[in-house]
C-alpha cells in the first residue's frame, strides 16, 4: 500500500512551507513538475515525490493545484467551462504558471 | 335685480379705468363677491369678457418676510405688481381643446417631419469651412442633422481620419419622427416606422481603422467606403445588424472578417456587398473561371450541361487551370445541392428549393489549412502558414463529393491539448481589470520579466488598434480572448467572386473538425 501511495501521489512545497498531495498524473501536466519527475533524469525529486516550489507561495499554489485537477478533469472534453481566477492572485499566477510552464 | 345693477355700473364706469393703479380699492357699496378671490365687483359683469378683471390675492405669512420690504394689503400696490408680473389672471372662459383654434400651438410643439414621405432632406457637406476642426464639423453636422431628423449624411472628399468620425455616434439617436398629418384624418402613409434607415457616405477620405463609435449606429443602413486606406475591417461591423450596403472599393483589404457572413443574405440583411479594387486574397480569379468555361457555363447553366461538365471534371479531361476548374466544379456541386437545375445562372439571383423567395446564394468554396498559435502568438512550429503575399500562396483545400483537392502534403493536425491554459486564463483576468500598461507596470515592479507575457501584452495593444480594446470575440463560441490560437481563411462564393473570410479562433478545441481534420 505505501509504495502505491508514493507513487500516486506527489507532494508539492510552497515557499511558505505548506504542503499539497496532488496526482502524479495531474502535477505531470505542468512541464516543469513532469521534468522534474522524469526518472531519467534521476533528480532528487524524483525518488523523494516530493518537490520544493521556493517561488510560489501558499495561496497561488493551492489554485495551481486547483487548476491541474480542473486540466485533468476536462482535458477529454471538447466545450471546458474558464477557470475562475481572483483577479487579485492573477500576476502571481501569471509567474507560477510561466514557471511551471502550464 | 342685481344683473340689471351691475350692468348699470359697467356702463357709468368704462372699463378701461381698471387699468390704472388708482382704481378704488373698495367702493361704498358693492354687492357681496361670489369667491373671496375675486376683486371688486364693479371690475366686470359676470358676462363681459372684454374688461380686465382682478383676482385679490392672499399672501401666505412668508409672502410679508420676502426681501424686507413691509407688504399691506394695500389694493392699489397689488393690482401695480399683479400688471407687471402675472400675465395670467384673466380667466378666458375659454377650456382647452374646446374648440379648433387651439391646434395650431399643439402642433407647432411636436417635431414635424416634411410632409411627403419621400421628399427627405439630404443634408450635404457643401458648408464646410476649412477653420473649423473637422471633428467639430462632424460634431455641428451630427447635431444640425438630429435637429431636422436628416437620415442622408454625406462627408465625402474631406480629407477625414478616423478620430474625426467620433461624433458620428450621436447618429444613434436619431428617429423617424412622426409626419404631421395636419388637421386632417391620418391616412396610411402616415403610420411608418420611427426607425431610421440611415446613410453614411464616407467615401475618399483618409480612413484606416474607423471608430468604435461608427458601430453603436444600430440602424445605419447604408455604409459608404470607398477609397479610403482600410487594411482589415474591424469586427465591430457585426454590430450593424441593418446594414443592406457596404461599400468598401478602392481599399487595401485582403480579406474580411468572419463576422460578416453573419450578415450576408440569406443569412443576414446585407444584400450589397461592393469589394472592387482590393487586393483581396483569390483562389481564382472570376476571370480566370470565364476564360476556362469555353461553354459560358457561368450564364445558362442546364442540369443536362453541369453534369457533363462534372463528369468531365471526374473523369480528368480537365487540365490547365485546375485551381479554376475546381472552383467551378464545388461551385456547381452546391448549385446542384439546392437550387432547381432549371433556373440556374451564376449572374442572376437563384431561386434556393424549399423557400419561394429568390436569395443571393453564398456557398462555402474551400478554406486553408488552419495556422495554429500557442499562449503567446508564436506560431507552432510545422503549422502552416497563411498567405501574406500577393496572391493566394497557400493551398485551398476544397472538398469535393468524390474527393478533396489541395490537400497539404503533410497535414499538421490539431495539438491536442484543448484546455486553456492557466497562463492565457491569468492574463485575460489581468487584462479585465488592468490595463496592458498597468500590468507592465505592476510586473516591473515585481521585478519578474516573462518574455511569454510581454509578448502576450503586446498583443493585447495591437487589439487595442483593430477592436479598440484588448479583447477579441472567438468566430466559433463568442468568448472573448487576447491571443488568437488558431486562424484560417475561408472562400465563401457570392455573385460574383470568391470572397476570402478571415477566421479566428480562441483555442484549438474551436476549431470545427471539417477544417481540422484532413
Amino acid at each position: 500500500m505505501a509504495t502505491i501511495n508514493l507513487t500516486e501521489f506527489v507532494t508539492l512545497e510552497s515557499s511558505d512551507g505548506f504542503e499539497f498531495k496532488v496526482l502524479r498524473s495531474a502535477a505531470c501536466l505542468a512541464g516543469t513538475i513532469k521534468k522534474a519527475l522524469d526518472p531519467s533524469y534521476g533528480f532528487r525529486e524524483e525518488s523523494e515525490g516530493r518537490i520544493k516550489l521556493a517561488t510560489i507561495n501558499g495561496v497561488t499554489l493551492e489554485k495551481v493545484c486547483e487548476y491541474l485537477y480542473y486540466h485533468q478533469k476536462h482535458a477529454e472534453a471538447k466545450d471546458v467551462p474558464d477557470m475562475e481566477i481572483p483577479p487579485e492572485l492573477c500576476l502571481e499566477l501569471l509567474i507560477a504558471a510561466d514557471y511551471l510552464d502550464i | 335685480m342685481p344683473r340689471v345693477k351691475e350692468l348699470n355700473r359697467i356702463r357709468s364706469s368704462p372699463p378701461i379705468m381698471m387699468d390704472s393703479a388708482d382704481a378704488p380699492s373698495s367702493p361704498a357699496s358693492s354687492e357681496p363677491a361670489v369667491f373671496s378671490s375675486d376683486g371688486p365687483m364693479e371690475s366686470a359683469g359676470i358676462d363681459n369678457y372684454q374688461a380686465p378683471r382682478m383676482k385679490r390675492k392672499f399672501g401666505g405669512a412668508w409672502w410679508d418676510k420676502r426681501d424686507g420690504s413691509a407688504h399691506h394689503n394695500d389694493s392699489g400696490r397689488d393690482a401695480t405688481s399683479k400688471k407687471t408680473k402675472l400675465k395670467r389672471n384673466i380667466d378666458s372662459g375659454v377650456w382647452m381643446h374646446s374648440d379648433d383654434t387651439d391646434n395650431d400651438a399643439i402642433a407647432y410643439s411636436l417635431p414635424i417631419a416634411p410632409n411627403p414621405p419621400s421628399e427627405e432632406h439630404d443634408y450635404e457637406s457643401d458648408k464646410y469651412d476649412s477653420s473649423q476642426s473637422l471633428e467639430n464639423f462632424v460634431h455641428d453636422m451630427v447635431d444640425d442633422g438630429l435637429a431636422c431628423h436628416s437620415e442622408s449624411y454625406d462627408l465625402t472628399d474631406l480629407g477625414l481620419v478616423d478620430k474625426d468620425l467620433s461624433p458620428l455616434g450621436g447618429l444613434s439617436a436619431l428617429i423617424k419622427p412622426p409626419l404631421d398629418p395636419g388637421s386632417r384624418v391620418p391616412g396610411k402613409e402616415y403610420y411608418r416606422s420611427m426607425l431610421p434607415q440611415i446613410l453614411l457616405n464616407l467615401s475618399k477620405n483618409s480612413l484606416s481603422r474607423l471608430t468604435p463609435s461608427l458601430f453603436t449606429i444600430e440602424h445605419l443602413t447604408t455604409l459608404m467606403l470607398p477609397n479610403n486606406d482600410i487594411k482589415e475591417l474591424p469586427p465591430q461591423i457585426g454590430r450593424l445588424t441593418n446594414l443592406t450596403l457596404l461599400d468598401v472599393c478602392n481599399n487595401r483589404l485582403r480579406s474580411l472578417p468572419y463576422d460578416i457572413i453573419k450578415m450576408l443574405t440569406p443569412r443576414g440583411k446585407l444584400e450589397r456587398l461592393s469589394l472592387m479594387g482590393n487586393d483581396l486574397f483569390e483562389m481564382a480569379s472570376l476571370h480566370r473561371i470565364i476564360t476556362l468555361d469555353s461553354e459560358s457555363l457561368l450564364h445558362t447553366t442546364t442540369f443536362e450541361r453541369r453534369k457533363a461538365y462534372l463528369d468531365s471534371y471526374r473523369t480528368g479531361l480537365l487540365e490547365g487551370d485546375s485551381a479554376a476548374a475546381v472552383c467551378l466544379t464545388k461551385y456547381l456541386e452546391e448549385v446542384e445541392k439546392v437550387c432547381d437545375p432549371d433556373q440556374v445562372s451564376l449572374y442572376s439571383k437563384i431561386s434556393i428549393a424549399g423557400t419561394k423567395e429568390t436569395q443571393t446564394p453564398l456557398f462555402h468554396i474551400g478554406n486553408t489549412a488552419p495556422t495554429y498559435y500557442d499562449d503567446a502568438g508564436r506560431r507552432l512550429r510545422g503549422s502552416p502558414r497563411q498567405p501574406t503575399g500577393d496572391g493566394c500562396t497557400a493551398d485551398v483545400i476544397v472538398k469535393m463529393k468524390d474527393g478533396t483537392w489541395g490537400s497539404p502534403s503533410s497535414w499538421f493536425s490539431r495539438p491536442g491539448m484543448l484546455v486553456p491554459s492557466l497562463f492565457s486564463l491569468c492574463g485575460k483576468t489581468a487584462l479585465e481589470h488592468l490595463s496592458t500598461l498597468e500590468t507592465r507596470a505592476m510586473m516591473a515592479r515585481s521585478g519578474v520579466e516573462l518574455f511569454n507575457l510581454d509578448r502576450f501584452l503586446d498583443i493585447a495593444d495591437d487589439n487595442h488598434e483593430l477592436v479598440f480594446g484588448p479583447f477579441r470575440n472567438c468566430h466559433q463560441c463568442g468568448k472573448k480572448y487576447v491571443v488568437a490560437r488558431a486562424e484560417w481563411l475561408e472562400f465563401w462564393y457570392r455573385p460574383v467572386n470568391f470572397v476570402p473570410f478571415r477566421v479566428e479562433v480562441c483555442s484549438w478545441a474551436c476549431v470545427p473538425d471539417e477544417v481540422a481534420l484532413e
